[in-house]
């Protein structure tokens, strides 16, 4: 039982970094056209 | 919240006029996007903050925009907006680039504050699972850390998720006034504020679960509608933005790019292939290939020849640049009337929407009222009951279900018709539709196209009736005039030399040696165009011509009855011409030689006799008539479409839309049904249930969100279109997609 005192501020952590990378990738503009971006022509340039 | 801007920008003669325009009566007209709109109060709030400036002003929630009329003398551009920002709402300009610009930053807020209620929320849920399904007591010290764990994960989701709804009541509370975000908030702040203070006292129940969830809910219905919003304005923006903001006008110093606002009526302007007109206007090289889609629905790319008119946002189709003189530009072409019409139609209300709006805000009172009356009774007997009573019920009721129930079905409806080429004027005439059970057809123009085709021949003795035939063809060839498409579908190996066309008259030409006329030949009483061929003086033959069906008029009047329409035709053209076309299409009513005040009494007294009518015309002629009908559709193009004033208007050039528009009103209706039922039915069973207190609060909140997603939902089932349509195909680089 007692492990639950490690284990829950971790989960706490892990929460933050969850909800801090859902910041980056809609600030990065991830989910702003989810429609186009399946009838793009593919990029074989990179 | 930020400085005020300054607007001032807006009040420049050139700015102005670009996202503006000078009304008949010497108004302006402006559309502006507004962000941070929630519900009916927000739509009222601005529409109060505006007033003193507006000569009217009509805000619509489901599109985010308000249309406002001023009078320039007593207002400026610039006072609009800051009255706007100062309600406490972003305001912006109609145009393509900066409001997609906003909505995608609002629109990129939303989902994160979804995203992070519905990350959080599942944390919160996960811990608070062991008060419910573990009896074994657990070690007090575990059991508080778990409690401010949760406190700790429901603290961002309350301040941070939920903060749209707690501003949008405190604003209302600030003006003394009550929206759906009142009852919603207080139930938020008073679980999150009890939870608190039981985690600080160590004993007492904790509600950071129900508060969690009940925010990830109501923000999944937020997006829902949010969705449905910007279905909506899709269409509304892809026509705003498929007026280029730039031209290449010709002068005599060669090419020079300006502003679209810059171009004069007169101007020649130059379009690149691929691009779009600028300006409506006339061609002037010889032909050219244009994607009217976006004017018309039509994906057949049009062949337009000099001289003919041509539309600003029609694609350059062809492979080489093509010029025309500007007849109409900025808003005055009749992209930006079409554009005007969609929005009008948006923004009007339909009177069940009034009500219903009515009815939700007298809902939060009595919600309101029905927790304080539950807390009095529940507190004597335990106060931890009347409190999870109260909370309960402001959670559990859902005045916004019953709200959004028709505006959400209705901008669904008319995005759907929109797409199939036909345009919705005015909002109610698709809630009056199902109500029809006849329609009316006049006849030229609208049943009949502008071709003709030869119904009828009178030859000379002697003569063949084939060669007559080739002959007149052979002599039509290549000749742009109604009589020659006649002829256009006669093979002939035959060919006229020295053609010449008379205008007024007919042609004349030289077949195998022969000089031959063909010319009008008046004279006869029936209804027909009659020419006749002439050799020399020597009358050889004679052609009645008529003008020729559409070629889907028998499908749709087919369509039509089976959908349960009485189907009848009203027509000013002779008896015979009228009871001819009627056959054909296997109508049987029909009334023939009416004038058009003979039209309007005939139209009245069917009214008088209760019949439900629909009326079809090419509304130009027709207008009395038209409006004298329970809905009116004008199968128009061109400049006739901005003038017309039906309720419905094809902008394609086919009556195959007439049975969809029918059935998406059906269906459109039955959705509106649905959805009232189920709003007024959720609710008058879940307050009582609320206040017996067998409702614990997570469980309302489970179903209020359901309530709302749920009606979101059901409209948004009416956008579905069949799956392949020609329409969906966009051939315009929007700056969305070039972006």
């Amino acid at each position: 039982m007692s492990s639950l005192f490690v284990l829950i501020p971790l989960g706490l952590l892990f929460t933050a970094l969850a909800a801090g990378f859902l910041l980056l990738a809609v600030r990065g503009g991830q989910f702003e056209d989810l429609k186009q971006i399946g009838q793009r022509m593919p990029d074989d340039e990179d | 919240m930020s400085a005020p801007r300054d607007w001032s920008l807006y009040d420049a003669a050139d700015t102005l006029e670009a996202v503006s325009h000078r009304r008949a009566d010497g108004r302006r007209e402006m559309i502006l996007r507004i962000e941070g709109m929630h519900c009916q109060n927000c739509v009222r709030h601005i529409q109060d903050a505006v007033a003193p400036l507006t000569r009217s002003a009509r805000v619509n929630l489901s599109t985010g925009t308000a249309e406002l009329v001023w009078d320039e003398r007593a207002a400026r551009a610039s006072q609009l907006f800051a009255a706007v920002e100062q309600a406490g709402f972003t305001p912006g300009p109609l145009n393509p680039e900066p409001s997609l610009r906003g909505q995608q930053r609002e629109r990129g807020a939303m989902l994160l504050r979804l995203g992070s209620a519905g990350l959080l929320g599942m944390q919160v849920m996960m811990l608070a699972a062991t008060q419910y399904f573990i009896d074994a007591p657990l070690e007090p010290a575990i059991e508080l850390l778990m409690r401010y764990a949760q406190w700790i994960m429901a603290t961002p989701v309350l301040l941070y998720c939920a903060w749209p709804l707690l501003d949008s009541a405190a604003r209302a509370l600030r003006e003394r006034r009550v929206n759906m975000d009142v009852p919603v908030s207080l139930a938020l702040l008073m679980a999150y504020a009890a939870s608190g203070v039981n985690v600080l006292r160590g004993s007492g129940h904790v509600y950071f679960d129900s508060v969690t969830m009940f925010v990830f809910l109501l923000l999944v219905a937020r997006w829902f509608e949010g969705q449905g919003r910007a279905e909506a304005t899709k269409r509304l923006r892809t026509l705003a933005s498929a007026q280029p903001l730039t031209a290449l006008r010709e002068s005599t110093d060669g090419l020079t790019e300006v502003s679209s606002a810059a171009l004069a009526i007169g101007d020649v302007i130059v379009v690149p292939p691929g691009a779009a007109l600028a300006a409506d206007g006339r061609l002037l090289d010889a032909t050219a290939e244009l994607d009217e889609s976006l004017l018309t629905g039509e994906a057949d790319p049009a062949v337009r020849h000099a001289g003919d008119a041509v539309y600003a946002g029609a694609v350059n189709l062809g492979g080489a640049p093509l010029r025309l003189r500007v007849s109409a530009a900025q808003q005055s072409t009749t992209l930006s009337h079409i554009n005007r019409m969609i929005h009008h139609a948006q923004t009007q209300q339909p009177r069940v929407q009034i009500l219903a709006d009515r009815v939700a805000g007298r809902i939060v009172i009595a919600v309101l009222l029905a927790a304080a009356g539950g807390v009095l009774y529940w507190y004597p007997q335990s106060p931890e009951t009347a409190f999870q009573v109260a909370l309960a019920v402001l959670v559990v009721t859902c005045p916004c279900a019953l709200s959004l129930a028709t505006p959400v079905v209705l901008a669904a409806a008319s995005s759907r018709l929109a797409a199939s080429g036909l345009l919705l004027t005015r909002a109610d005439a698709l809630l009056r539709l199902p109500q029809i059970h006849h329609v009316c057809f006049d006849k030229t123009g609208t049943l009949t196209t502008g071709e003709m085709r030869q119904v009828r021949l009178w030859i000379c003795d002697g003569e063949n009736e084939a060669r007559m035939l080739e002959i007149a063809a052979a002599l039509e060839r290549g000749i742009r005039h109604p009589v020659a498409t006649a002829f256009a579908g006669i093979s002939t190996a035959l060919r006229a030399q020295a053609q010449e066309s008379l205008p007024g008259l007919g042609v004349r030409g030289r077949v195998d040696g022969v000089e031959y006329r063909l010319l009008a030949d008046p004279g006869s009483d029936d209804d027909l165009t009659w020419i006749a061929l002439y050799a020399g003086e020597h009358r050889l033959a004679r052609f009645g011509l008529a003008h020729a069906l559409r070629p889907e008029a028998v499908g749709v009047v087919q369509q039509l009855m089976t959908q349960g329409l009485r189907v009848s035709i009203l027509s000013g053209d002779s008896e015979r011409a009228v009871a001819e076309t009627a056959a054909r299409l296997g109508v049987d009513d029909y009334l023939a030689q009416l004038k058009p005040d003979q039209k309007l009494a005939e139209l009245q007294m069917m009214r008088a006799q209760g019949e439900r009518l629909w009326m079809v015309g090419d509304g130009i002629n027709d207008a009395p008539t038209l409006a004298a009908a329970d809905v009116s559709t004008a199968l128009a193009s061109g400049a006739a479409l901005a003038q017309s004033q039906a309720d419905l208007l094809i902008t394609g050039s086919s009556l195959d839309v007439l049975p969809e528009a029918l059935a998406v009103a059906r269906e459109a209706q039955q959705r509106i049904r649905e959805n009232l039922i189920w709003a007024v039915g959720y609710n008058l069973a879940a307050v009582p249930l609320a206040l017996m207190g067998l409702v614990t609060p997570w469980i309302a909140a489970l179903g209020m969100g359901i309530s709302s997603v749920t009606v979101v939902l059901n409209a948004l089932r009416l956008a579905r279109r069949p799956a392949t349509s020609a329409a969906d195909w966009t051939p315009q680089p929007t700056p969305e997609h070039a972006a």
